[in-house]
């Protein structure tokens, strides 16, 4: 990689991350790895790095961490979140990233169904007569889809 | 002899004033600590001669203000100092109580170690201090940021309070529109207070800080300015940055204007460039010699807080009177033989208190001697004894009563510094045994050849000298000439017969006796070993055969 | 007691034992499940799109309940995280609960809070506790071995799960377990993340994630492995064959979850327990229980 000239990089990125819900204290790090060390994704794939992703953000590098597939990586387990020393929040400073790559219109295709789904139906899954009649057979009261107030709220 | 200590005696006495002197207070300063002491002086009633610093500026009344002299020559002692200033016209002697070491640090930036020169982009941090007061406006940036980079304790450690000015200065500049702060680094320090909760909220507010295991960053220039290269420690990518502005760092060093104080004051040169040594002995503003006080960079403090604890701190000192009762108590100082006395100065040159003056002989002032003994034991006419005839009987016949009276067969004589040993008895005595012979003696550094001697010569088996640790000893190297002594008579007691394991040297504090236990338990132990050996030895000789 | 039953999305399709299970346990032990038609999605899923959607999702879910004047109980982990933290969002944040009420006013809803949320787990832990298990406790399920996985919402953040049990060193799962009369056994990985929130994203990474776990249960010779949310059992048992597969390894880990092995203990029959539906059979436990 070619040498990274700090001057074009962008210094407010870092604190639209602190403005979204969430990242707020994403500029708290002092880079003392006990996230990456809590990490299990990054015992996976070491390209998921939470100390590297938050350096990245405080950088300004936000092109690198707004397009990069490695972001979508976080399991959301917050194993990060419970050690880091300065209550950085780093799993929903996560979503906060990933909410601003969204924005960007970054979205992996795995996501993008899942809006449509729940404004659809109110729920992930659908619950239509065959699912009911399972349910019935096992004694279990039937589902009904509400999705009035999803359509509506998203 | 009870073994309470003599107390700290700098500076819990005030003087009988000699004439007006006591009340006058002469303050080396510089900078607005020097300005704020003298006032606060002179509303406690002191008269202040106040050397250095600018006429520009607020002055109480009873301060007199001397802003080009330079301090030259101190002679004298606490409460009758007489002191030599040169102006650029004058050379003034004025008599004053106490001196007052409050000048500002040397600051000194680290241009050089960065190859780095002074220039419209790259300045010091005294620099931008200068700048934001008097509110100049920045200068233009390259882009919409304006890029600034501070370098602290890259090649070398920086002090705390130096990242504290980084920190005040990178506040003031962020108030000053879009401000992108760098800060590199290879040593941050932060032990200071709230220095930690500080740094945090730089953080928070966006500095972004480079820690470096390597090198640091490389150094060019443009036409534009500054150019840094280096990689960043935690992606280990190849940057670089133009910043708008480099700010280097600097050394807070002690003051130069302290040699006529050092002069004063032997023990000085263990605690050069600073007035005081780090001792718990010497608690915030003393220093060993009574009368002279530091505040700040001449005892290398440089934290503003606590810098204005300093000054407070001399005025308690200086207000506060010496007990009456332990007036009386105190023996006197050291007497000299004026007929023995051959003005050879060597205790003059050796206390580390600095309370020996010389006129027609040798003097101790009663006010500054701590009654620590080291002269006594360093005259090498013997022309100094350490308490006056009068109250207590020489040392050798003091040992020699001791033994006579407790039966010399078996013992072991220790000589136990007053400050630190003697103390450490008091909470054992009954473990080490009745073999010891205690005499506790005020410093470890007033016992040599003849103590030592003299209780073999009554019989004793053994002699312990017990003095303080390295570093707490209440006269600075008192202990460390103990320690030698003992080393030197060793060398020869094998000469006269004695063999040299029977004596010990050993540093303890009053807080652990235990030292001082294993310390006995071990000579014990090397005694009834010689003991064992001797009287093989003899029994040989006399051919006995028998082996006891 | 009583609590409204917050199914969530997948239970109520992909994980009907559990469902039963839990009802049926429930019941025995003096639960009153309610259920309500109009709750759904609990939002976790669209987190990652709009942390201000989840938000409002949930709220709307809280507010329901709230309505109803009763407290919830959730099946899933990340359900009862999304629920409660949102819950203690608004709680703590009059601004955020502000913003979210002026949107709910859009559907006819209002939350004024606290509303309370507890996992099923908790609710036995905290409202039956282990000593009135154990007494109901019929069968015990002597000689039975299982291996408790917590999942990750169950113990983290610990800002929000504080005071039940204790991410570092936890034990309300085994505990519970213990209670019916098993032993518990511990291993390695048992604070691992299943990977479930990564199934959609990259399927390579979350098996990688639920392999470990799959290899260090089958060592200890466990009957089964037992879950708390459909979320693992999707990695567990859902992604088992293509796992073990994919790592070259022979092994079967049967998945149970705990209100089916619970029911077992208090004298109900494998049948009435879905265990038909589990796809890994844990033949050998039944075997032990049920002869």
């Amino acid at each position: 990689m070619s040498r990274i000239k700090l001057n074009t990089l962008d210094p407010s990125f870092k604190h639209r991350v602190a403005r979204q819900p969430g990242g707020e204290a994403i500029r708290a790090c002092f880079a003392c790895k006990a996230c990456s060390a809590a990490c299990p994704i990054s015992v996976v794939d070491k390209r998921y790095d939470p100390r590297k992703i938050i350096r990245m953000a405080l950088l300004g590098m936000k092109k690198e961490v707004l397009e990069s597939d490695f972001i979508w990586l976080c399991s959301s387990c917050y194993g990060c979140h419970e050690v880091c020393p300065q209550n950085v929040r780093f799993t929903e400073v996560m979503f906060a990233i990933k909410n601003l790559a969204v924005a960007e219109a970054c979205v992996p295709p795995g996501l993008t169904g899942q809006k449509a789904l729940l404004k659809q139906r109110g729920r992930l899954y659908e619950v239509g007569e065959f699912e009911n009649e399972k349910r019935e057979k096992l004694g279990l009261p039937p589902i009904v889809e509400h999705p009035e107030d999803y359509d509506r709220l998203l | 002899m009870k073994a309470s200590a003599i107390e700290s005696i700098f500076l819990t006495r005030k003087p009988r004033p000699k004439e007006d002197a006591a009340l006058r207070v002469l303050v080396l300063g510089g900078d607005q600590t020097g300005m704020d002491l003298a006032s606060r002086l002179a509303v406690e009633g002191f008269e202040v001669l106040l050397v250095g610093g600018t006429a520009v500026g607020q002055t109480s009344e009873g301060v007199d203000l001397f802003p080009d002299a330079v301090l030259e020559e101190i002679q004298g002692f606490v409460g009758g100092f007489e002191v030599i200033l040169r102006t650029r016209r004058d050379r003034l002697t004025e008599r004053v109580g106490f001196i007052v070491a409050a000048q500002p640090a040397r600051i000194v930036p680290k241009y050089e170690q960065h190859s780095l020169t002074k220039s419209r982009k790259v300045i010091s941090l005294s620099d931008l201090e200068a700048g934001l007061r008097t509110g100049n406006a920045l200068e233009q940036p390259l882009d919409e940021w304006f890029h600034a980079a501070f370098l602290y304790g890259l090649k070398t450690e920086s002090q705390p309070a130096v990242f504290a000015r980084v920190l005040d200065a990178i506040e003031k500049l962020q108030g000053q529109g879009a401000i992108q702060p760098y800060v590199f680094t290879r040593h941050l320090k932060v032990a200071a207070a709230g220095l930690e909760r500080r740094y945090r909220e730089c953080r928070e507010r966006g500095t972004l800080f480079f820690k470096f295991d390597d090198a640091g960053p490389f150094f060019d220039s443009s036409p534009n300015g500054p150019v840094m290269t280096f990689t960043d420690p935690l992606l280990h990518l190849e940057m670089d940055l133009e910043p708008d502005v480099l700010v280097v760092d600097e050394e807070l060093l002690p003051p130069t204007m302290l040699e006529p104080l050092f002069k004063s004051m032997p023990s000085s040169r263990f605690a050069a460039p600073f007035l005081k040594p780090e001792s718990t002995r010497f608690p915030g503003v003393e220093t060993p010699k009574a009368g002279i006080l530091a505040v700040g960079a001449s005892r290398g403090v440089f934290d503003p807080e606590i810098i204005r604890g300093d000054i407070e701190a001399v005025i308690v000192a200086l207000k506060r009177p010496m007990p009456e009762p332990m007036q009386e108590s105190l023996p006197g100082p050291p007497e000299v033989d004026p007929g023995k006395c051959t003005m050879c100065l060597t205790c003059v040159r050796l206390c580390p208190h600095g309370a020996i003056s010389f006129s027609k002989h040798a003097e101790a002032d009663g006010a500054t001697c701590t009654r620590c003994g080291i002269c006594a034991e360093e005259c090498p006419m013997e022309a100094i004894k350490l308490e006056p005839a009068s109250q207590q009987p020489e040392m050798s016949v003091r040992i020699r009563n001791c033994l006579v009276h407790t039966g010399a067969a078996g013992k072991i004589v220790a000589f136990l510094c007053s400050r630190s040993a003697a103390h450490a008895m008091e909470s054992i005595g009954r473990q080490i045994g009745e073999n010891l012979v205690p005499i506790p003696v005020p410093c470890a550094g007033t016992v040599g050849l003849t103590h030592i001697l003299s209780a073999f010569e009554s019989g004793a088996d053994g002699v312990i000298v017990a003095g303080c640790f390295k570093g707490n000893c209440a006269s600075i190297y008192g202990t460390l000439l103990a320690e030698d002594r003992v080393g030197q008579v060793r060398g020869f007691l094998g000469e006269v017969g004695i063999d040299p394991g029977r004596v010990m040297f050993v540093s303890t504090a009053s807080n652990t006796p235990g030292v001082l236990v294993h310390a006995v338990r071990n000579l014990e132990l090397t005694i009834t070993r010689v003991n064992n050996v001797e009287q093989c030895e003899k029994s040989q000789k006399r051919g006995s055969g028998a082996i006891p | 007691m009583e609590a409204l039953l917050y199914l969530g999305c997948t239970v109520p399709v992909r994980n009907l034992n559990y469902e039963l299970s839990a009802r049926l346990t429930a019941r025995e032990l003096g639960i009153h499940f309610r259920d309500l038609e109009t709750f759904g999605c609990c939002g976790f899923p669209v987190k990652s799109l709009d942390v201000r959607q989840t938000t409002l999702i949930a709220a709307r879910n809280l507010a329901l309940a709230e309505k109803e004047g009763v407290e919830i109980c959730a099946l899933c982990n990340a359900c009862v995280g999304t629920l409660t933290e949102t819950a203690h969002a608004l709680d703590t944040n009059p601004e955020l609960k502000a913003e979210v009420n002026e949107r709910l006013k859009e559907v006819g809803l209002r939350y004024n809070g606290p509303v309370k949320v507890r996992h099923y787990m908790r609710l036995l832990w905290e409202e039956v506790g282990l000593e009135a298990i154990k007494s109901a406790v019929t069968r015990p399920l002597t000689d039975v071995i299982l291996a408790p996985h917590y999942g990750c919402h169950y113990l983290k953040p610990s800002e929000l799960t504080a005071g039940f049990d204790s991410p570092a060193d936890p034990r309300t799962l085994a505990d519970l377990i213990s209670a019916t009369g098993a032993q518990v056994t511990d291993y390695p990985s048992l604070k691992d993340c299943c990977g479930g929130g990564l199934l959609g994203m990259s399927e390579d990474v979350a098996n990688a994630l639920a392999a470990t776990k799959l290899i260090d249960v089958a060592a200890t010779g466990a009957h089964a492995l037992v879950l708390v949310c459909p979320f693992c059992n999707v990695m567990y048992e859902g992604q088992q064959k293509k796992i073990v597969k994919a790592a070259g390894l022979d092994l079967k880990v049967p998945v149970v979850y705990y209100p089916q092995i619970l029911g077992l203990a208090l004298g109900l029959s494998s049948d009435q327990l879905g265990f038909k539906l589990n796809r890994v059979k844990p033949s050998g436990l039944l075997k032990i229980v049920e002869g």
